[in-house]
C-alpha cells in the first residue's frame, strides 16, 4: 500500500506514532500489535499462548491512533503489505508472522524468550 | 528434429558461402563448361563436397540429421558416373563448393529408373537427374529442407514415387566416384568403373541408416506435437466452458480447507492449475532423477565434499517446487489447497496446500541414527516449534472460515437475499477469502524452514539418507494411489 503524504501533520503523526510503539513495546516482554479481525493476528495469539507465554496484545482497529501506529508499523517492516502482526519481544522488533516463525523453526525464539523473561523452563 | 534441420541448414550455408568465397572461379569454370548440366554438375559437386559435412555434422549431432543421404548418393553418383570427363574435376574440387548449388536440381520431377547404363544416362536430362531422390516421400521431406536452403536457387520439389533398391552397377559407380565422401577420394579415384570401395559402400550404407533414424525420430515428434495439440485444444475448451459457467453464483467451489466436489472433467482448473501441473509433473521427473544419482552417490561412499554437492543440488530443487506453489498461490491458491495435483494417497496426509512437517519429522527421525546428543536434542526441538507452529496455523484457518461462514450468514439466510446487502457481504467474504493465500503461503514457508533446518541439524550423511528416506516414503504413497485406482473392484 503506497500512502502519499503532504502534510506535516501526517509526518509527526508518523513520528509520533513509532515513538509510541516502541514505548509501548520496551513495557512488556511479548508485545503483539494487532487487529481484531485478522486472523493471522489470532494465529500468532495463539502460537505464543501455545508456549505458554502470555502476550500483550494491542488491537490497533480499537485505538483511536491506530491507523497512524498501522502506518508506522509499515515503516518499521520496510513497506509489507499485511502490516499486522508485528511483534516485539523484549522491546526490540522480531517481525511479522513470517520473521517470529522462521525465528522460531530455527530455534532462535525460546532463547530470545527466555532472555526477555517472556519465558521460564 | 525440425531444430536438426535447421541446424544443419544453417551449418550448410555457412560452409558453403565460406566456400563460394574461396573458389568462386571455379565454379565459374564449371558453369561455362556444362551448358544445360552445369547447374546440376554444380550441385553434384556441392553435394559431394558437402556431404562430408552433413555426414560429420549428423554423426556428431548423434546421426540427427535431417538430411537423406541414402538415395541422395546413389543418385548422385549415378550421375557423376555419366559426367566421366568432368568427374574427375569435381572430384579435384573437393573443398570448393562454389555456388549455392541448386542441388536439388538432381532430384527428378518424374520417378527414377535406375538404368545403369551410363550412356543412356548421359543422353537424357530426366534420366540424368532422376536417379536422384528414389522418389519416396521419405526423401521428399529432407531434400525439402535442403532446397529451402538454397535460397538462391529454390527448383520446385514434387514428391516422387518410391524406387526399388539400386542396381549393382549403380553402387559401382557411387564406388567410383566417391569423391566426395572423406577419406575415400584417393582411393575410389583410381578404381576401375566396375569395382565397388568397400569403404563406400559402409558409409553409404551408414548414412542410410543415419537418414533411416531421423526420419523415424523426426516422425515421432510430429506425433508428439500433434497429440500435444489436441491437448491443448481440449483444454482451452475446458476453460472456456468454465469460464461461461461462471463462478461467482455458481456452487461446488472449494472450501476453505475441505475436498473439491467436482471432478476434473468438469472443467474447473484454471490455466494457471494447469501449467502448475504441468510444471510440476516435470519437477517429479526431475525429482525422480536426482534422487537415484543421490542414492549413487550414498551407495559409492563418496567422500563428504562431494556428497554435500549433491545433497545441496537436491535442496535446491526442492526450493524450485517452493516456488512453483509460491507463484499458484498468488492467483490461484484453491488448486493448491485442493490437492487436485497430488495422488489420492498423498491427499489424505495433506495440510494447508502440502505436506505437515511435524509428520515428516516423525518419519525421518528413525532413519537417520545414529544421532548425537546434541542432533537429537535439536531435532527434538524442531520436532515441538514445528507442531506449535501447525497448530497456531491451523487455528488461524478456523477462525477465518468461521469468519467467512458469518459474513455469508450475516444476518439471515433468506432467499431471494436482501440484495442491498448481499454485495456488500460479498464484497468483505471475497476480502476475508484473499488471506486464505497468507495461510498457505506461511504454511509452505515452514515447509520450507523445516527442510532446512533438518540439512543443518544433520551431517552431509544423514542429510542424504533423510532426503533419500523422504522421497521413498512420497514415492510409496504415490505407489499406494496407482494401486488404489487401479484396484478391481467387485459390482
Amino acid at each position: 500500500m503506497q500512502y502519499q503524504r503532504e502534510s506535516w501533520s501526517s509526518y509527526v503523526g508518523t513520528y509520533e506514532s513509532l515513538e509510541r510503539i516502541e514505548r509501548l513495546a520496551s513495557e512488556n516482554a511479548v508485545v503483539i500489535f494487532s487487529v481484531s479481525s485478522c486472523c493471522m493476528c489470532h494465529a500468532i495469539k495463539r502460537l505464543f499462548c501455545g508456549m505458554g507465554v502470555n502476550p500483550t496484545v494491542y488491537e490497533l482497529d480499537e485505538d483511536p491512533r491506530g491507523k497512524d501506529m498501522e502506518m508506522a508499523l509499515t515503516t518499521l517492516l520496510g513497506g509489507r503489505s499485511a502490516t499486522v502482526p508485528v511483534v516485539f519481544v523484549g522491546g526490540k522488533l522480531v517481525g511479522a508472522m513470517d520473521r517470529v516463525m522462521a525465528s522460531h523453526i530455527s530455534g532462535n525464539l525460546v532463547p530470545l524468550l527466555k532472555q526477555a523473561g517472556a519465558l521460564w523452563l | 528434429m525440425a531444430s536438426n534441420s535447421m541446424n544443419m541448414q544453417q551449418l550448410q550455408q555457412q560452409q558453403q558461402q565460406q566456400q563460394q568465397s574461396q573458389d568462386h572461379h571455379h565454379n565459374q569454370y564449371q558453369q561455362m563448361s556444362y551448358g544445360m548440366m552445369m547447374q546440376p554438375v554444380i550441385s553434384s559437386s556441392t553435394i559431394i563436397n558437402h556431404a562430408p559435412n552433413f555426414v560429420s555434422s549428423s554423426h556428431s549431432k548423434d546421426g540427427a540429421g535431417a538430411y537423406d543421404l541414402g538415395e541422395l548418393d546413389q543418385a548422385l553418383f549415378l550421375y557423376l558416373d555419366s559426367q566421366d570427363p568432368s568427374s574427375s574435376t569435381v572430384q579435384d574440387q573437393r573443398h570448393n563448393s562454389g555456388m549455392r548449388p541448386p542441388t536439388l536440381n538432381i532430384f527428378p520431377s518424374q520417378p527414377m529408373h535406375v538404368d545403369p547404363s551410363a550412356s543412356k544416362l548421359q543422353g537424357s536430362n530426366m534420366g540424368l537427374v532422376s536417379p536422384a531422390t528414389s522418389g519416396s516421400k521419405r526423401s521428399s521431406e529432407p531434400s525439402m529442407e535442403l532446397s529451402n536452403t538454397k535460397t538462391e536457387h529454390p527448383p520446385p520439389r514434387p514428391p516422387t514415387s518410391a524406387v526399388g533398391p539400386p542396381p549393382p552397377k549403380a553402387v559401382k559407380r557411387e564406388g567410383n566416384n566417391g569423391a566426395g565422401r572423406r577419406g575415400l577420394t584417393s582411393s575410389s579415384e583410381h578404381d576401375g568403373p566396375k569395382t565397388p570401395d568397400p569403404k563406400t559402400l559402409r558409409r553409404l550404407a551408414q548414412n542410410r541408416e543415419a537418414a533411416r533414424k531421423s526420419r523415424l525420430r523426426k516422425k515421432a515428434y510430429v506425433q508428439q506435437l500433434e497429440s500435444s495439440r489436441m491437448k491443448l485444444t481440449q483444454l482451452e475448451q475446458d476453460l472456456q466452458r468454465a469460464r461461461a459457467q461462471g463462478a461467482f453464483m455458481g456452487g461446488g467451489g472449494a472450501l476453505l480447507g475441505a475436498e473439491q466436489g467436482l471432478p476434473l472433467g468438469m472443467g474447473n482448473l484454471s490455466s494457471d492449475a494447469v501449467v502448475f501441473d504441468m510444471d510440476y509433473g516435470r519437477w517429479l521427473e526431475e525429482h525422480h532423477r536426482l534422487m537415484c544419482e543421490l542414492r549413487a552417490a550414498v551407495q559409492e561412499h563418496l567422500p563428504d565434499n562431494e556428497l554435500q554437492l549433491y545433497v545441496d543440488h537436491c535442496l535446491a530443487h526442492f526450493d524450485e517446487v517452493m516456488n512453483l506453489k509460491s507463484m499458484l498461490a498468488k492467483t490461484d491458491v484453491f488448486h493448491l489447497v485442493s490437492g487436485n495435483w497430488k495422488t489420492p494417497a498423498e491427499r489424505c496426509f495433506m495440510w494447508m496446500g502440502g505436506f505437515r512437517p511435524s509428520e515428516l519429522i516423525k518419519i525421518i527421525v528413525n532413519q537417520i541414527e545414529p544421532l548425537t546428543e546434541q542432533q537429537l536434542m535439536g531435532i527434538c526441538g524442531l520436532q515441538q516449534s514445528t507442531q506449535e507452529a501447525e497448530e497456531a496455523l491451523s487455528q488461524g484457518l478456523d477462525a477465518l472460515n468461521q469468519s467467512l461462514s458469518d459474513v455469508i450468514v450475516s444476518d439471515s439466510l433468506s432467499s431471494p437475499p436482501n440484495m442491498a446487502n448481499y454485495m456488500g457481504q460479498m464484497a468483505m467474504a471475497m476480502s476475508k477469502l484473499s488471506t486464505l493465500e497468507g495461510f498457505v503461503r506461511q504454511a509452505d514457508s515452514l515447509r520450507h524452514q523445516t527442510i532446512h533446518r533438518l540439512h543443518q541439524l544433520l551431517t552431509v550423511r544423514q542429510a542424504a539418507r533423510c532426503l533419500l528416506a523422504i522421497a521413498e516414503y512420497f514415492h510409496r504413497l504415490r505407489a499406494l494411489s496407482s494401486l488404489w485406482v487401479a484396484r478391481p473392484r467387485q459390482d
